[in-house]
């Protein structure tokens, strides 16, 4: 009898700790998940954790951060004359060819590291293509075909060599009049990793920041479950054609779906070629994943940029990063570190 | 083992299930799936339940600057029309999986199809 009522307390511990501990489990995993419209996009931070308050701090001072990056990059504010001022990227077009403009330590920091991808890439990704963009209109209410002559004397002002740093005077000059930055394909990226920064310093183990598609994780869900990161069908917005398992890492996609214009019934996406001053469509879309949003943001828009082979080449030459690509035909390649990290759909 | 054991044995089975049941169902509060939420300027502006009806609902959204109007078919929703000037949420089409989500930047709308299921992504990058 006796070893039968030990059976039956050890069977009720069982259930005690089944159920307590999984009261205790929902309990103590908090997600606190906050919006904000930044950067022509619409941001979400998802933070878990013990401490609702902590989290809710840490997405403030995340967001608080965010937003700085944004003023201090924003290029197409001038109907608000107090924005417009903010801009660090604003004064440094606007003092193109007349002088040295000081700037924030994050600003000289971005564009040091977009120089520096501009070498990397030959030329293919290059910050410098203000002037193309504004000649093709985008980010402006009307638009229209630009010349193959216009082309030629825009492309003449894109080059990141006419970037001029001073690292000691943190200062800025583009070396030739009508030159102009746009920030676009780096800004978004390097806000995200400040923002992570800042969760990290603040405690939190495990968060999702969603910047309009530019994804980055910390940690891992719930601190003990893999993220999973779905890459749009560039076809077919309602479906993926894969999902991606991280941990601490970021996805980034740039496509020809997502941002492009329409002129006299053509459709141009928003990725122009510094070499052409032209749209490219070797592919419908990059996904890079890597460490930090900020590579995965410039390395998405240059291998966008690259013939599909070419890109997959590159990314396998450099270190951590992974590649996923839908090119124009539809084919799908990737790096051979993705195999064991992404399920195709 | 006596019978009062085995009815004791047998009722802390059937609570118990019945308390962890309730407990799962209680903290995850899981919402049926297909649930359309659309949020305008930060605030959750409507609830609608994604049916696979062939009518065609439409709904008049007011967004920052100007009415949007949102198109529910066959489980899928679209934006049709909106004022804004690259028209982006429009180009994008038919969404009609949990997680998929419609942006309006200019207007600051969002609408989604809700994701309260552990199978689907936790995000999509595009």
């Amino acid at each position: 009898m006796k070893k039968y009522r030990f059976v039956i307390a050890t069977v009720l511990l069982f259930l005690v700790i089944l159920i307590g501990g999984s009261i205790v489990r929902h309990q103590n995993i908090h997600e606190y998940k906050s919006e904000e419209f930044l950067m022509d996009t619409l941001v979400s931070i998802s933070t878990y954790g013990t401490d609702t308050d902590l989290l809710k701090l840490a997405t403030e001072e995340a967001f608080a951060e965010m937003r700085r990056i944004a003023e201090l990059t924003n290029r197409f504010s001038e109907s608000d004359p107090l924005t417009y001022k903010k801009s660090d990227v604003n004064r440094i077009n606007k003092m193109a060819g007349i002088e040295a403009v000081t700037v924030d330590k994050d600003v000289f920091n971005m564009l040091k590291l977009a120089k520096k991808y501009n070498e990397l890439t030959e030329g293919v990704f290059d910050i410098t293509i203000g002037p193309v963009m504004d000649l093709w209109g985008f980010g402006q209410e009307e638009q229209s075909l630009p010349s193959s002559l216009e082309i030629k004397k825009v492309l003449e002002l894109v080059d990141s060599k006419n970037i001029i740093l001073n690292e000691d005077l943190c200062t800025v000059y583009l070396s030739r009049k009508s030159m102009s930055l746009d920030l676009g394909a780096v800004a978004k990226g390097y806000a995200v990793e400040k923002a992570v920064n800042i969760l990290e310093k603040q405690g939190i183990k495990s968060a999702l920041i969603d910047a309009g598609g530019n994804i980055r994780v910390l940690g891992k869900k719930d601190n003990d479950k893999l993220w999973k990161v779905g890459i749009q069908d560039p076809r077919d917005t309602s479906s993926l054609v894969g999902i991606l398992s991280l941990v601490d890492e970021s996805a980034v996609t740039s496509g020809d779906y997502y941002r492009s214009i329409e002129i006299n019934g053509k459709i141009y996406n928003h990725i122009i070629s510094p070499k052409t001053g032209f749209p490219v469509g070797d592919n419908m879309s990059v996904t890079v994943i890597t460490k930090d949003a900020f590579t995965a943001d410039v390395l998405s828009t240059a291998l966008f940029l690259m013939e599909s082979q070419q890109a997959v080449a590159l990314a396998e030459e450099l270190e951590g990063i992974e590649a996923f690509i839908v090119n124009a035909d539809q084919e799908i390649l990737m790096t051979s570190g993705l195999i064991e990290k992404v399920v195709v759909k | 083992m006596t019978k009062a054991d085995k009815r004791l044995l047998i009722i802390i089975f059937i609570v118990s299930f019945f308390a962890y049941a309730l407990i799962q169902l209680y903290f995850n509060h899981a919402l049926s799936e297909g649930q359309v939420i659309v949020k305008s300027r930060g605030e959750i502006v409507k609830y609608i339940h994604l049916q696979n009806d062939e009518n065609v609902q439409r709904l008049e959204i007011e967004g920052k600057v100007g009415l949007l109007i949102i198109e529910i078919k066959d489980g899928m929703v679209r934006m049709v029309s909106s004022n804004c000037p690259e028209k982006i949420c429009i180009k994008q089409g038919w969404i009609k999986n949990p997680g998929q989500s419609i942006v309006c930047v200019p207007n600051e709308v969002v609408v989604y199809i809700d994701n309260d299921n552990e199978e689907l992504p936790d995000a999509i990058t595009r």
